[in-house]
């Protein structure tokens, strides 16, 4: 069948040239910054940093503070701007998938309301421990995103079943409830206010290789496990009664996906703040690109939403330097207009 | 490897509302059935309970030996297909990727499709006339390509058995006719058991082999086609009148319905004689009957459209065995009849030596002084007249002895009000 | 139809009665607060103020008072020091809750916060003066005007913007005299300052407001910025604008700074050594030298007299040298 081998021949090309992108990218905005530091130099003190290659590089002549920078500041934060890039899109992508719902990103069953609840209780609790570099306040997010998956959940099951339609519901009217109390909390202890609103803003600024650790694994194990129920997915979205005529175990699937994907987002909200657009435009734009069907969209949209968060911090950092915009604002800024752009050219429905 | 349906006490309620209630069929393995009754009679319930998307309040249904409800997806999918009663995909897969996922039962979470998958999919794609449509996006089709996507799909699930809710609601007639012809090959010759749920009573009686008819989610009929479509089963299931003909092509019942059973009136005051025969007085008596005339019709021929239809609405007829022509006995009766009206009405009956006599009682009638409608089509006469002239004499004769001729059917109602 | 009559009558009279309590409250908020006896008569030689006056406050807006104000209540911490600095301890009726120097101010009726102010409370308090920093939404406002109550806003900056709220609210409250020695005093130390800092070597400061979620710092403009450079510093953060800026991580460990400075607040949710550990940090001139100064919080966010103990306290901390005592 010709279809058949052009089909892996196109997937080969559309991975191939987005790891290709990635790969650039990386090496390009690794030698962007605002420190001085010449492209030729960061590019030797960058190939130092790999494993078994790396000897090859004599960086001795190289100022300290520069490798310094680049190893410590510049590096992990570009790591982590890529993983987060791809936790949030190929959640984005799975959720609106699941709940057949455009709209959808991977904050829409209150995570991210959770998640700021969780670190507004941090910040306010003044708690100094910290456990294997990991702050307090991360932990809570964490766990507060969790806790909300959680409990949505069990408001909109009912028995074994959790129905699309009430899930989105109870994840609005629960997101809107932990606002509100943290809203509350803001105002009455608004010394700490300030603080609370950097934390949601969300950035990369002051993280290092502790975080990048932190959810390397997660990340890269939760793209694994979602693009294994591509084929799923797929069928979900020719609707729920449809897909179980075809086999599939439904409920359990969303299940599944649902821990899976709150996980992702727990874990990427805990270390990064809550960065918006990126979970909902960068399914849309991929899906504009390559098609519905998940067993591509997973890996291509992880591929593109990483390029997009590390494009889009680059930009954060550099273009007022040496002050830096808030990551949240670059991905608004940018991902909507150009997903307008990619609409109006193809004129296509949403999914 | 054979399966078989059976359906015991099945019972399904939605909240407090019973929508199905004590239903026991057994499907053997190779059976076509069509499921037809009313909206709301629990036909589209019923194929979500076999199916197991629904789960019973009461009952079992069990697939082979097993209990539905305790097979996984999986496996009652390898076995069972489902084509549902709305295929709206709003998605831009191609119809080969969606005819594909039919394939996704027999397949592992991460094994692509084969060789053999495709080639699989290219068939029913083919049997169902949607290859050519393989590369279009599916949800830029029209309603009835996509129903045939979708039963392509069910079909590449290469099932023991196929349940259809309303699977022809969309389609074109010859799509309608060729899918169903499909699926009564399959059935004939791939031995697939074929569940359809149908809204269109002739279809099923044409096509299956035992119908299910369903209201208010008891069976009221079951049976083949000849059993289970009389005018006493379907006025009971869908409060119609009909007439049951024999379809020319392929010898099943063929319904006509008529209209509404409502209660008739007779309000106006005179008689009407109707002298018809071959069909041509029904839609006469209709009308008729609508604006609360007393009838009286003949001489009709037993077995005749019109003498089924006055029998049906009890009107006073004067019969006559078929083929024989008009006895004496007969036509004094009609005569009679005529007397006792206060209008006579021909229809534009065709004209042979064994109805003369009709056209006689009429003009006995005009002699006698009654009022005389009758419908006359100018240029068809030649080919209504078997007589040789001889009946078209009379009509003449009729008119110029002051029947009033009506053009069409309209005219003479207007007429005669 | 009797009952029908009777149950309209029922209604009319009630909606009447309804409409009058309504009308009854808006004409109650209209009606000028006239009984306002002043508590206590403190004749003092600056009460002799020739009212009316007028004055500009720190909006640009001019505003006329009528007379000595003698129940004032203040919106802010650094008013409320300004007020007690210039001896009107007494006649401040309600403060924020944040409000907490000098120790007494604790005693006092509190009216909300900077962002929240509880208006039934200030009302009920009677001031003839309310001072705030942060401007109000319109309606609050109003309901201010509507009770004849003067609203001064001032949001001092720098130190000398805070020195002419300082003379503004002196006139304003027929303290002038007083006001005039506060601000000489600070002019005097100040100049001090800038004397022994004058032929000192500048050295390289950088002031961290926060850390957690991203780097935040004081750029050009502010008052931060403006201490260290009076104090003999100079601000590596100076290409950064504004008294919030988020700044680049890398850019701080390219600039090297001598001396690392932060604040009570912010290190109540690290420690120390925290600061060490922090990527890229180690590298850090004034890290390495342990050179990280923790100042009071308080101190360097009180535009208020305190400006000039800010200031000393930056200078100590970056020219530790030059004062000894």
């Amino acid at each position: 069948m010709d279809s058949l081998i052009l089909q892996k021949r196109k997937r080969q090309f559309i991975y191939g040239s987005l790891f290709l992108i990635l790969f650039m990218t990386i090496v390009v905005t690794a030698t962007m910054g605002t420190a001085n530091i010449k492209v030729l130099e960061s590019l030797k003190i960058v190939i130092h940093q790999i494993p078994l290659l790396g000897d090859i590089v004599d960086i001795s002549a190289v100022q300290k503070n520069y490798v310094v920078i680049i190893q410590s500041v510049r590096l992990p934060r570009i790591m982590l701007s890529v993983l987060v890039g791809i936790g949030l899109s190929i959640s984005g992508v799975t959720f609106q998938g699941m709940l057949k719902n455009p709209m959808a990103d991977p904050f829409i069953i209150g995570i991210s309301s959770g998640a700021a609840l969780g670190a507004t209780i941090g910040i306010v609790l003044r708690l100094q421990w910290a456990i294997l570099g990991i702050s307090s306040i991360s932990i809570f997010a964490f766990f507060g995103a969790l806790g909300t998956t959680f409990l949505v959940y069990n408001l909109a099951r009912i028995k074994a079943k959790v129905p699309v339609t009430t899930l989105l519901l109870a994840g609005i009217a629960v997101g809107q409830f932990l606002t509100a109390i943290m809203s509350f909390m803001m105002v009455a202890f608004s010394g700490d206010m300030h603080r609370i609103i950097f934390w949601t803003l969300g950035s990369f600024s002051t993280k290092s290789w502790t975080q990048v650790k932190m959810i390397f694994i997660p990340v890269l194990l939760g793209w694994g496990l979602l693009r294994f129920y591509a084929k799923d997915l797929n069928a979900m979205l020719l609707g729920e009664e449809s897909a179980q005529h075809l086999g599939i175990e439904v409920e359990r699937i969303k299940k599944i996906l649902l821990a899976l994907n709150a996980f992702i987002v727990a874990m990427v909200v805990s270390v990064s703040g809550i960065i918006g657009f990126v979970g909902l435009i960068i399914p849309h734009i991929v899906r504009l690109m390559v098609g519905p069907d998940h067993r591509i969209l997973i890996p291509a949209a992880g591929l593109v939403g990483g390029i997009f968060m590390l494009m889009a911090d680059t930009i954060a950092r550099i273009i007022i330097a040496p002050m830096e915009i808030p990551v949240g604002i670059i991905t608004a800024l940018f991902g909507g207009p150009f997903f307008i752009f990619l609409l109006r050219r193809k004129k296509n429905s949403l999914l | 490897m054979a399966i078989s349906i059976n359906i015991k006490e099945l019972c399904f309620q939605y909240g407090s509302e019973t929508v199905l209630e004590n239903i026991s069929l057994f499907i053997k393995p190779k059976s076509f059935i069509s499921i037809i009754g009313p909206n709301g009679s629990g036909k589209s319930t019923l194929i979500k309970n076999i199916s197991a998307v629904l789960r019973p309040s009461g009952g079992v249904i069990e697939l082979g030996e097993q209990n539905v409800q305790n097979m996984s997806s999986r496996d009652i999918a390898r076995n069972m297909a489902v084509v549902p009663q709305e295929g709206a995909v709003e998605f831009r897969f191609t119809v080969q990727d969606i005819v594909l996922m039919g394939r996704s039962p027999h397949l592992r979470r991460f094994q692509t499709e084969s060789l053999e998958d495709y080639r699989i999919a290219k068939r029913t794609m083919e049997l169902t006339d949607t290859w050519k449509l393989k590369d279009r996006f599916v949800n830029e089709l029209s309603g009835g390509e996509r129903q045939r996507v979708i039963i392509a799909r069910a079909l590449t699930q290469e099932p023991k058995i196929i349940l259809l809710d309303e699977p022809t609601a969309f389609l074109d007639i010859q799509h309608q006719i060729e899918i169903l012809e499909l699926l009564e090959r399959l059935n004939r010759e791939d031995g697939l058991t074929v569940v359809a749920v149908l809204h269109d009573i002739n279809l099923a009686a044409r096509f299956s082999k035992y119908i299910l008819l369903l209201k208010e989610g008891r069976i009221i009929a079951e049976g083949t086609p000849e059993q289970v479509i009389t005018q006493e089963n379907i006025k009971q299931a869908y409060e119609i009148e009909i007439i049951i003909n024999k379809n020319p092509f392929s010898g099943t019942p063929y319904i006509i319905p008529l209209k509404v059973s409502r209660e008739q009136k007779i309000i106006q005051n005179s008689r009407i004689h109707v002298v018809c025969g071959g069909g041509t007085g029904t839609a006469i008596i209709q009308k008729l009957m609508e604006e609360g005339y007393q009838l009286s019709t003949g001489v009709l021929n037993v077995g005749d459209s019109d003498w089924e239809i006055s029998k049906l609405f009890d009107i006073e007829m004067v019969e006559e065995a078929p083929f024989v022509g008009i006895s004496e006995e007969m036509y004094q009766k009609n005569l009679k009849f005529i007397e006792n009206s206060d209008k006579i009405i021909l229809s534009g009956i065709p004209l042979g030596f064994g109805n003369l006599k009709n056209l006689q009682a009429v003009e006995y009638a005009l002699e006698k002084g009654k009022k005389v409608f009758f419908i006359k089509q100018y240029e068809q006469f030649q080919q209504f007249d078997y007589t040789k002239g001889v009946g078209s004499d009379i009509i003449n004769r009729l008119e110029k002895k002051g029947a009033v001729p009506c053009r069409t059917i309209h005219e003479l109602i207007d007429k005669i009000n | 139809m009797k009952n029908l009559m009777r149950y309209r009558l029922i209604i009319t009279i009630l909606l009447l009665i309804l409409i009058s309590i309504m009308f009854g409250c808006s004409v109650k908020n209209n009606e000028p607060i006239e009984n306002n006896e002043p508590i206590e008569n403190n004749r003092t030689e600056e009460g002799t103020q020739n009212y009316p006056i007028e004055i500009t406050d720190g909006t640009g807006s001019n505003i006329t008072l009528l007379h000595n104000p003698e129940r004032i209540i203040s919106l802010a911490p650094s008013h409320t020091e300004i007020l007690y600095a210039l001896g009107l301890g007494d006649k401040v009726v309600g403060v924020t809750q944040y409000c907490d120097f000098p120790e007494e101010v604790k005693d006092k009726p509190k009216v909300g916060d900077s962002f929240s102010i509880d208006l039934e409370k200030v009302l009920e308090l009677e001031p003839d003066m309310v001072i705030q920093y942060w401007g109000m939404n319109d309606e609050l406002k109003k309901q201010l005007v509507d009770a004849d109550i003067t609203l001064l806003t001032f949001s001092p900056e720098s130190i000398s913007q805070t020195l002419e709220t300082i003379r503004i609210i002196g006139i304003a409250t027929g303290t002038e005299e007083k006001a005039g020695e506060i601000i000489s005093n600070i002019k005097e130390k100040q100049q001090d300052i800038a004397a022994k800092v004058k032929d000192a070597p500048k050295v390289k400061v950088f002031y961290e407001i926060e850390y957690s979620s991203a780097l935040w710092t004081a750029g050009e403009g502010s008052f931060i910025d403006e201490i260290i450079t009076l104090g003999g510093g100079e601000n590596i953060a100076k290409d950064a604008e504004g008294a919030y800026a988020q700044y680049s991580v890398e850019s701080l460990i390219e600039k090297d700074p001598e001396i690392y400075i932060t604040n009570t607040f912010n290190m109540e949710l690290q420690s120390y050594t925290d600061i060490k550990d922090r990527p890229g940090f180690e590298n850090i001139r004034a890290v390495k030298d342990g050179r990280i100064e923790i100042l009071d919080g308080n101190l360097l966010s009180r535009p208020s007299q305190r400006v000039i103990e800010a200031l000393e306290l930056m200078a100590r901390a970056i020219h530790p040298e030059l004062f000894e005592n």
